[in-house]
């Protein structure tokens, strides 16, 4: 036998088939568009995060010079 | 006759007594006040202090916040100082007195240069800490709203690979057999069998095929048509 031969699908089932992969299509776009938005929330809890670390390492900038002022008697 | 003549003398001694008599102020409590009230002397002790109605009660006992800080005293309950007398307003006077002047006359300072700047940088490092705050909430609310994301993905997905299934089984169904069985061209180049041998792996007790595991077998099932389509 050969492997190109040709399939045949019953009518009925060829419009089942073909709902399904409307379906399909639709249940995929909507899946990107979730990874979409998970994506988009992640670069900002990045963002976020990236901030998150630029104030404490400004706090502790701010911390040390004062520590350094107020113990630099002792 | 004895009775006139022992009437005469007890009025007598009375008199003698009263006449001896020297108040003497004590201290009484009646009532939750300290009340002053005459006493008998001390050279007569038979004669007693007569009161009216006198309800003595436990002494005053001081503010327990007098006796130890607030902090302290949700923690333990302070033991209450018992007072015998009220202190005159005089004497407190100058306990106060010397408390405002206690932390003055026995602490030292030191000196700061710019204290402005300290106070701004102590500020600026206030602010800052806010800020971090503010991006914990941020990122909290963030997460959740990934987490709702990813719920929703994971429904997605579940449904596709629900629609998937059914799609194969709209699909003719027919035997891929047959590919394997068709005979290679290049009969020459055969490839060497190799003896493999095998070693016994000790039966390991199966559990429950979880989600991961399908996944894995649906993925090589899948694999496997693939391999044999090529």
């Amino acid at each position: 036998m050969d492997k190109n031969l040709p399939v045949f699908v019953k009518i009925a089932d060829y419009k089942d088939v073909l709902d399904v992969v409307d379906v399909m299509k639709q249940k995929l776009k909507e899946t990107t568009q979730t990874l979409g938005r998970i994506k988009e929330l992640k670069i900002e809890e990045d963002r976020e995060l990236q901030e998150w670390e630029k104030n404490i390492v400004e706090v502790s900038r701010r911390l040390s010079f004062i520590d350094s002022a107020f113990f630099e008697n002792e | 006759m004895n009775k006139q003549v022992n009437k005469a003398n007890n009025k007598m001694s009375k008199n003698i007594i009263k006449k001896n008599v020297q108040p003497k102020k004590a201290k009484m409590i009646v009532k939750g006040k300290a009340a002053v009230k005459d006493t008998a002397p001390l050279k007569a002790p038979i004669l007693k202090p007569v009161l009216k109605n006198p309800v003595i009660q436990a002494p005053i006992i001081n503010k327990p916040a007098m006796t130890k800080p607030v902090k302290e005293a949700s923690s333990e309950k302070p033991l209450p100082i018992q007072s015998t007398a009220p202190k005159p307003a005089a004497v407190k006077a100058d306990i106060k007195k010397k408390k405002i002047d206690d932390p003055d006359s026995d602490s030292y300072f030191v000196y700061l240069r710019n204290p402005l700047e300290y106070r701004r940088h102590l500020l600026e490092s206030c602010r800052k800490i806010l800020f971090c705050l503010k991006c914990d909430q941020k990122i909290t609310l963030i997460r959740q709203k990934k987490l709702e994301e990813m719920r929703k993905l994971r429904i997605s997905v579940k449904e596709l690979i629900y629609l998937n299934k059914k799609f194969n089984e709209k699909l003719p169904k027919y035997n891929t057999g047959f590919l394997e069985e068709t005979p290679s061209k290049d009969k020459g180049v055969l490839p060497k069998k190799v003896k493999t041998v095998e070693v016994k792996r000790p039966m390991e007790p199966k559990s429950e095929p979880t989600e991961m595991d399908r996944l894995e077998e649906s993925l090589a099932n899948i694999e496997r048509k693939l391999k044999t389509l090529q």
